[in-house]
Order: structure tokens, then C-alpha cells, then sequence
């Protein structure tokens, strides 16, 4: 037996199928949210079946490219039973999906979510009467409820084994609803009116963003606090206890491995409460609707890069997880924004890096709390950047329209569950991937090729020997130890393992290891490189495995060199400082010649040389000023000069 | 007039829309059609767009749409002005 979700973007179709699969599909109050298609076996009354959630759909004419996954697998026909979920606050609206539904003749349901909202707001529905106008089985649910989530599962099962399909009794459109559905008044609350606020959404947003770094990284605040703890409980106590009780059996490599393993591991673990703190932020945002008020408060911001202010969700989801936000670029309306976007992506800072920044900074500043709000704010003001370049490179006309969520106060049930889902799957990588990566590491980094046991650090490893020619790579920044390069050069496995390494190698004495411009400038490089493996291979799925490579090949490149300018910037003082602008300046001048050269040459090899002029001059004018006119004001004025010359030439 | 010329409060009727096919058809299912009543709500800061109310669906538009979209302003009761 197999059920499909379908149904309108934002209606409940993931809060329905996690409360029937007990799966953690992600949910959240914004419009495309799922982009995927998702199987998993549910129970329903003793009986199996297979439930797939969809990504949520408009209508057969699809526009996004992750309606496309939906509207196949409707017109596949390859199901038992279509339950189409509609939003009882837009009913109306969702009749048009349900109506293409039907067409395919198989066996289908209504369920109606928000029920419970609807009565709020005055609204009313009688379900029964529904039911019969439709000739189809309806029924009214909470998502949120037990007992609605009971009578779910008994009514699908019901429905899912009768054969044949339903004809409609009659033609479906907004009179079904006559007499028997009230919609309620909508008022805006007090949410709404702080969300989309124009003096108050953006400094609101920044606001909460301090508040969760000050909670996190902000001495003698939770974060800081339970991660000294954490650190002590693991390390020192777990560590150092297993490690002696070792040693006291005479076997000293394998103490020596034990503490190498726990140090590792252990400071990973350590955090775990500050990375918390930040999940519980986005989630609460996601729950809230406070996304949905974000990208259209942003859309005028995104637009001057050629972006959309739907790419404010993948952003922000970049501060979770690189590979989890790419996947959601599949939401954005067509492939060129989304190439963008998944360029930008690695400049937000992920979960995985916080570890790193916190290592090597809290070694060099007293309050790391500066430092870290520092390098999270450059990561955003670099991805604009870069997605301006980038809108020259993928060129293409974008549009915006998205439907705004409601807001609400967040499920706290639904939150936590989240947040202890995505902490569970922190432990299980730092757990698995890493650990199976440290201990290999360690492996090559205390044997020699002879399999004598030299320890970490010795020059005569395995690793070392291999390993020493990428320091060279990282000369430029100051940093002449091989350790630390292999650990920057290990990030593209997991990031949270460049910490777990510099930990094996180091311990706590990192400031011993380098200066400050060094380290900076390998911050700035752990900020800039290629993303994780994980992120390669999401974003390989979405735009192909040459374009993914040749992203993280770009970007690991231009990580080098920033890094290198950072390092000589700070290392060199105000010489090296005049240097790097005349070398700008130099670049600048370069480029432009090299436009103005390609412009000419469009001209002469083309026959429409008017419009190819035309573009080319259009790109360039926006490359130089931001607040160029649209193509519409642009089109407006020249008519209106036209309308003035006729006008004075009819005069004479 | 233009859609993108509404004032904030106003309603209006839409006359004509002049935008492709595939996302005239987008803005069909979200009530933006020919015939159908919309209010503009607010507008975007950094001259990002507009907030409509269009018989009940919420929508955000980007100002080179709304610039597309031809419009009658009406009263509340329907009247056309």
C-alpha cells in the first residue's frame, strides 16, 4: 500500500507525516520548506503502509523546480491512495490542487489541517456536508493534537484499501463551499505587525542574532559555562582516568591513544550546548514565520545581487548545516539563483566551523565573544559579495512572488524535538565520521613506516612524511608547521575535524603554535575554503558533480589568496597595506580594459550589433552603480523622450 | 493604472496582467487574476516590493511584477471609482 501527501506549500503536509511515521522530516512555517521527495512505513491500525511526503504544490503548471518532484508523482498514478491536505485558512484555494487530483481517477482523501485555527478565528467548516457535496471522504484535523492524529490513522486506513476511484458528483470550484465554510477574520496580531514592521524586522533581526552569539560565546554566559563543564566532564575526568587505568596495565601506546582519542572527541562534544543555543534560534525563527517575514523585508537587499529574497532561507539554514541549506536551494526559482546560492553558501559560517573559530581565537583574545560576531558578520557581508560577482557569471531574469506564513507562536513540543534530533545527529558524526577519521589519523601520525611507534608530532610518521609538502601551501600565512596545515587540509572531510586535529597535536597550547596575524589569516581561510565533502556531494546532486568540484576548487583558491592578503596585511602594517591597493587598483584597471575590449568585440561579431551593444552596456552600468534603474523605469523614460521629440517635431 | 502605483490601503480591481505565461498561471493560484479584488497592505524597505491581500491569500510581489499588473481602484463596498 502506498499513500501520498500532496497538497498547497505551507499546509502541514511534514507535521502530518512526522506525526505518522515518527520520522524528523524537517518542518517549518514558510513555503517550501520540503523539496524532496520522502518514503517511510507507518502503522495504521496494525496495518503496513508507505507514506511519502511531497513537496508542496500550486497547481499541474508547475513553476519552481521542486514542484516538478510532486507533480510527477502525482501524474505516476503509482499509489494507493492520494491524500490531498488542505489549509482550512485558504480552503478555497487549495480546491484547484484537489481538482487536478482527482483527474488522475484514483483513490482519494481530503484532510484538512489548522482546524484548530480556523476556530480561532471565527472561521467554521462543516465537514459532513463537505463531504457529501465532494462525494469524497474529508476530515478535519490538528496537526498537533493526539487524538487527531488517531483518528488519522483510522480514517486513511479506512479509505486505503477501497478500489476504484471517485468521480466528483459535481463541478468543484469556490460554490462547493457555499453555506458551509466561513474562513473567519483575519487580524493581524501583534507578531505580525513586529515582523513586518519596516523600522523593526531588521533590527530585529540582528538583535536576536547578537543576543544568541552574546548567550553562546560570551564569558560567564550558558553556552560558555556548560562547555567548560562538558569539556572537564569528558576530557579530564573520562579521558584521563580510562588513559591511567591503561597505563596502570603496562600498555603506554595505548593510553597515549586513549587520551589522543579523548582529547579529540571529547573537545568536539564540548560543543555540543553552544551549538544548541544556535539551533534553538533558527528553529524558533523557522516556527514562528519570522523566515517568511525576512525574505520579503530582504527582497529589496538580495535583488541589488541578483538574488531573491526566498535565498534569505537557505542562508539562514547555512548557519545550521552547509549541505542541509544547499538542498534547500531547490526551493528558489530556477537554476541560475540557485547556482548562485549554492556558491555563496560556504561564506556562512556552519555549525561544524564554530568549533574551529572557537579554538584558535579564545587562544588570542580575552573575550572571543567580539572575534566570533566578527567573523559570522564578514562571512555574510562576503557571501553578498560574492553573489554580486556571481550575478555576473550566471546570468538571468528573477522574479519574486511567495505566498507570507502566518505567524505563530512556535510549538515548543515541535521545537525541542527538532533541536534534540539535529544534537542527536551532532553526537552520532562526531561519534562516527570523526572519530573513525581521528583515530586513522592518529594511526599514520604516530607510526612510522617501519611500524615502530613514534608518537604525535614526530617527523618520522607516516603522515608527516607525506604531509610535508602541503605546509608550503601555507607559508604565505605564517604557519610553518605541517600539523596545522594537514589539520586545515583535513576540514574537507568534516570542518568540526580541524578542531579535533589541532586538539591531537596541540592540546590547549595553541597560542604557542602561532602568531596572531597567523592565526587570523587561518581563520579567514577555515571562513572562505571549500565546504565539507557532504556539501560538495549535496551540491553535486543539484547542479552536477563538475560544476560542485568546480565550485570548491574556486573557493579553496580564493581562500589561499585571501588568506595570504590577511596575513600580509596584518603582518606587514601600512606598507603592506599601500601595496595591496595599488594591486587593486591595478586589477580594476586591468578588468575594465579587458570589458571594454570584450564589448567591442560582441559588437563587431554579431549582426544585431544595437542589441548586443545594448546589453553590454546595461551589465556595466549595474556593475558600476548599484542603484541602476530597472529595465522597466529605463524603458519608461525613453519612451517619454521619444513622445517629447515627436511632439516638437509636430510642432515645427 | 499600475499595481505598482497603489498606495498603501487602497483597494482595486485588476484589469490586465502582462506577465509570462507560467507566472500568470503562478499568480492565478494565488488570487492575482483578471476580475479578482486586491489590497495593497505594505510595501518592502530598500524598494523591495509589496504585501497584497488578494481575497484572502497573503502574497509578496517584487516591484517589476507589480509593474506589469494593470489595476481600477474600487472602494471597499466593490464600486468602481
Amino acid at each position: 500500500m502506498k499513500l501520498i501527501l500532496v497538497g498547497n506549500p505551507n499546509c502541514g503536509k511534514s507535521t502530518l507525516f512526522n506525526a505518522l511515521t515518527g520520522a524528523h522530516a524537517k518542518t517549518g512555517n514558510w513555503h517550501g520548506v520540503t523539496v524532496g521527495e520522502t518514503v517511510r512505513e507507518a502503522v495504521l491500525c496494525g496495518e503496513r503502509a508507505e507514506i511519502a511526503d511531497l513537496p508542496g504544490i500550486y497547481c499541474e503548471d508547475t513553476y519552481s523546480m521542486e514542484e516538478e518532484v510532486s507533480r510527477r508523482a502525482i501524474q505516476s498514478g503509482k499509489y494507493d491512495l492520494a491524500v490531498c491536505i488542505a489549509d482550512a485558512l485558504t480552503l478555497e484555494r487549495s480546491l484547484g490542487l484537489l481538482k487536478s487530483v482527482l483527474r488522475q481517477r484514483k483513490n482519494t482523501a481530503l484532510v484538512i489541517t489548522m482546524c484548530d485555527l480556523l476556530k480561532k478565528r471565527g472561521g467554521h467548516l462543516n465537514e459532513r456536508a463537505l463531504s457529501e457535496r465532494l462525494g469524497l471522504p474529508v476530515l478535519c484535523v490538528d496537526a498537533h493534537s493526539g487524538k487527531d492524529i488517531k483518528k488519522l490513522r483510522i480514517f486513511l486506513w479506512e479509505h486505503m484499501r477501497r478500489k476504484g476511484s471517485q468521480i466528483p458528483q459535481r463541478e468543484i470550484d469556490a460554490s462547493v463551499l457555499d453555506g458551509i465554510y466561513a474562513a473567519g477574520t483575519r487580524e493581524e496580531n501583534i507578531f505580525f505587525k513586529l515582523f513586518y514592521s519596516k523600522y523593526f524586522a531588521l533590527p530585529l533581526f540582528f538583535a536576536a542574532m547578537l543576543a544568541v552569539f552574546f548567550l553562546a560565546f560570551a564569558k560567564n554566559m550558558p553556552g560558555v559555562l556548560l562547555k567548560d563543564l562538558c569539556e572537564v566532564l569528558i576530557t579530564d575526568i573520562c579521558g584521563e582516568r580510562l588513559a591511567l587505568a591503561v597505563e596502570s596495565t603496562g600498555a603506554i601506546v595505548a593510553a597515549e591513544f586513549v587520551r589522543s582519542l579523548f582529547s579529540g572527541t571529547g573537545m568536539l562534544l564540548s560543543f555540543v550546548p553552544q551549538i544548541a543555543i544556535l539551533y534553538l534560534a533558527l528553529f524558533l525563527m523557522e516556527e514562528s514565520g519570522f523566515m517568511s517575514a525576512l525574505a520579503f523585508m530582504t527582497d529589496g537587499l538580495f535583488r541589488r545581487v541578483g538574488l531573491t529574497g526566498r535565498a534569505a532561507f537557505s542562508i539562514l539554514m547555512g548557519f545550521g548545516c552547509s549541505a542541509a541549506a544547499i538542498l534547500t536551494t531547490k526551493g528558489l526559482e530556477n537554476k541560475q539563483i540557485q547556482k548562485r546560492v549554492i556558491l555563496i553558501l560556504p561564506y556562512i559560517s556552519c555549525s561544524a566551523k564554530m568549533p574551529v573559530y572557537l579554538t584558535v581565537l579564545s587562544a588570542f583574545f580575552r573575550h572571543p565573544f567580539a572575534a566570533i560576531v566578527g567573523v559570522y558578520f564578514a562571512g555574510i557581508l562576503l557571501s553578498f559579495a560574492a553573489a554580486l560577482v556571481c550575478s555576473k557569471l550566471y546570468r538571468g531574469e528573477e522574479e519574486f512572488v511567495m505566498e507570507i506564513a502566518h505567524p505563530q507562536i512556535p510549538s515548543l513540543r515541535v521545537v525541542l524535538k527538532s533541536l534534540l534530533f539535529s544534537i542527536k545527529q551532532f553526537i552520532i558524526k562526531i561519534a562516527t565520521v570523526v572519530s573513525a577519521f581521528l583515530i586513522v589519523m592518529w594511526l599514520l601520525l604516530s607510526f612510522s613506516f617501519s611500524f615502530r611507534y613514534v608518537g604525535v608530532g614526530s617527523g618520522d610518521s607516516m603522515m608527516a612524511i607525506v604531509c610535508k609538502g602541503i605546509r608550503f601551501l601555507f607559508y604565505p600565512m605564517g604557519i610553518t608547521q605541517w600539523e596545522i596545515a594537514l589539520s586545515a587540509v583535513s576540514g574537507l572531510i568534516a570542518k568540526e575535524s580541524v578542531a579535533g586535529m589541532l586538539a591531537v597535536f596541540y592540546g590547549d597550547s595553541i597560542a604557542a603554535q602561532m602568531s596572531a596575524a597567523s592565526a587570523i589569516a587561518f581563520v579567514v581561510f577555515i571562513m572562505t575554503c571549500s565546504p565539507c565533502i557532504s556539501a560538495i556531494a549535496a551540491a553535486a546532486r543539484e547542479v552536477g558533480l563538475r560544476c560542485a568540484v568546480g565550485f570548491a576548487a574556486a573557493q579553496t583558491g580564493i581562500a589561499f589568496l585571501a588568506s595570504y592578503a590577511v596575513y600580509g596585511l596584518l603582518a606587514g602594517g601600512a606598507a603592506a597595506a599601500c601595496a595591496l591597493c595599488l594591486l587593486i587598483l591595478l586589477a580594476a584597471a586591468v578588468l575594465f580594459l579587458i570589458r571594454r575590449f570584450q564589448h567591442y568585440e560582441k559588437i563587431s561579431r554579431t549582426k544585431r550589433a544595437k542589441i548586443k551593444r545594448f546589453h553590454g552596456r546595461n551589465v556595466r552600468a549595474r556593475f558600476v552603480c548599484l542603484f541602476a534603474p530597472s529595465s522597466g523605469e529605463r524603458n519608461k523614460s525613453k519612451r517619454k523622450e521619444g513622445q517629447r521629440k515627436r511632439t516638437l517635431a509636430s510642432g515645427r | 493604472m499600475k499595481l505598482s502605483e497603489m498606495a498603501v490601503g487602497q483597494t482595486a480591481e485588476i484589469v490586465s496582467i502582462g506577465t509570462e505565461k507560467k507566472l500568470t498561471a503562478r499568480l492565478q493560484t494565488l488570487n492575482v487574476a483578471v476580475g479578482k479584488q486586491v489590497k495593497l497592505l505594505r510595501r518592502a524597505p530598500f524598494r523591495g516590493g509589496c504585501m497584497l491581500d488578494a481575497e484572502g491569500v497573503r502574497l509578496a510581489l517584487r516591484e517589476s511584477i507589480a509593474q506589469r499588473i494593470d489595476v481600477v481602484l474600487t472602494k471597499d463596498n466593490g464600486q468602481k471609482t
